[in-house]
């Protein structure tokens, strides 16, 4: 039913950016990523005859990911299809009782909000969602290496996480796609909203799930800071311990997310 | 020290094997019942995704159903935590036989679908008597792993040696696939265990 209207809203993004014209709104769009590597936050456990943590790169293969978080007014045509994601319907094993908190009904958004990237959803809900559309949400290594754009947003990255920590949470969300885009045409990375990826349960599985310190503890709690890439990077730090503290059925107020395929 | 406590309960665990027949009939009625029912929200058979067991059968976790269920995930080439996640479920088995509670069911689910193919996982049970009358061991896709360890809370990340860094939890389901009650870590207290499941019902 809303498959037509989806292909017409895909066909006229390709049009802009065939036209070369600035993305414009429709979050649908999609941005290549090549393959490359990434050095990731924290470093590997040692080696065989080695006793120090190591930086390593990770390799990232070509994906695709959508060039802007994802809106409420996307998640709403999604849930008007797949009724069981509907706010008065989906299971309590999937999401908790914030999920979609800010919709004034099962198919109400708030004024205003249709363009704002949606949050209070759950892992499980972002998930459906991105499958529903053929795809899946990025891992963690997709989604930092997007967001290291090749090193090129490395500083601004920072400099605008930083003053998104220190601003208070707004009523509202702004808008997706309004700053400026990285390297790869994408937006909104960071001064928005937090975004889930598919392995966020992968911070936090170390060690101290068997009541021993952990790697990842001591790495978020000022000892361990040799066994990160940059101590002094600290919305990395905030991005690890905010997976690390997530359950898949957690809904947050900042919490969104954006899809991500195969290329 | 581990290692012989745990072939202790190896040992434990092959000696106290079988079903009582007498109550299976109840048994499958309950199971039946409960099988009638709307799924509440909660349960972890809202997950529709379908695995296949030591058998090669091709299963979902509904079929669980009507009975309080002791799940973990955990993998066969797993040298560090898992033997003592699976020992630990042993001695659940044995405290609740001693107990003689019997209709309860133990999922061993692996985190390694590329390793740990159905033929691997009988292997593994065969090797550990685990009983087939309560164990199942299950093999599945990537994604029903991860949908199973996120519904479970099961936190995993596959490290570079091949294996996982994983949570050691163990999880008691209700007869409706409720989440009732998780040892998170291995210091398993079989007393306080049993109890839980001693809670439910039907577990006679």
């Amino acid at each position: 039913m809303n498959l037509p209207a989806f292909a017409i809203r895909f066909l006229a993004a390709i049009v802009f950016a065939a036209a070369g014209s600035a993305w414009a709104g429709d979050n649908n769009v999609m941005a290549r990523l090549p393959a490359g590597d990434y050095l990731p936050f924290f470093k590997f456990s040692p080696g065989k005859g080695r006793t120090e943590a190591e930086l390593r790169p990770v390799q990232v293969r070509a994906f695709r990911l959508d060039v802007a978080p994802v809106t409420n007014a996307q998640f709403l045509s999604f849930v008007r299809t797949h009724a069981e994601w509907r706010r008065s319907r989906a299971k309590s094993l999937f999401v908790d009782p914030r999920y979609l908190a800010k919709w004034r009904g099962d198919f109400a958004l708030s004024e205003g909000d249709a363009q704002a990237p949606v949050t209070n959803v759950s892992w499980f809900a972002a998930e459906a969602y991105c499958e529903a559309r053929g795809l899946r949400l990025p891992t963690t290594d997709e989604w930092e290496y997007a967001l290291d754009d090749a090193g090129r947003s490395r500083e601004a990255a920072a400099q605008k996480s930083l003053e998104w920590f220190s601003s208070p949470n707004p009523p509202h969300l702004g808008m997706v796609g309004r700053g400026a885009p990285n390297g790869y045409g994408i937006y909104d990375m960071v001064g928005l909203v937090w975004e889930w990826t598919q392995d966020f349960s992968s911070t936090g599985s170390g060690t101290e799930q068997r009541n021993t310190s952990s790697k990842d503890d001591a790495q978020f709690c000022g000892g361990g800071a040799v066994g990160v890439r940059d101590a002094t990077d600290y919305p990395a730090f905030m991005r690890y311990a905010l997976r690390a503290s997530l359950k898949a059925a957690y809904t947050q107020e900042n919490l969104g997310f954006r899809c991500a395929g195969d290329e | 020290m581990r290692l012989s406590t745990f072939s202790l309960t190896l040992t434990a665990a092959l000696i106290c094997t079988g079903l009582a027949p007498a109550r299976a009939h109840d048994h499958e009625h309950m199971m039946q019942m409960e099988a009638l029912k709307p799924l509440t929200g909660a349960s972890l058979y809202n997950l529709a995704s379908r695995w296949t067991d030591q058998d090669g059968k091709t299963v979902e976790l509904k079929s669980l159903r009507g009975k309080p269920v002791v799940v973990a995930m955990a993998y066969t080439s797993c040298k560090d935590i898992c033997p003592m996640i699976v020992a630990n479920m042993v001695a659940i088995e044995n405290a609740a036989k001693a107990r003689n509670i019997k209709n309860i069911r133990f999922a061993f689910v692996s985190l390694d679908s590329a390793v740990d193919t159905p033929a691997h996982l009988k292997a593994y049970a065969e090797a550990r008597g685990l009983d087939p009358a309560q164990w199942t061991l299950y093999h599945g896709d990537d994604k029903a792993v991860r949908d199973l360890a996120a519904a479970l809370g099961v936190r995993y990340r596959r490290d570079d040696k091949g294996g996982f860094d994983h949570s050691a939890a163990i999880s008691l389901l209700n007869d409706k696939g409720e989440i009732v009650f998780q040892q998170l870590d291995t210091k398993l207290d079989t007393d306080e265990f049993v109890a839980k499941i001693e809670g439910l019902t039907p577990h006679k």
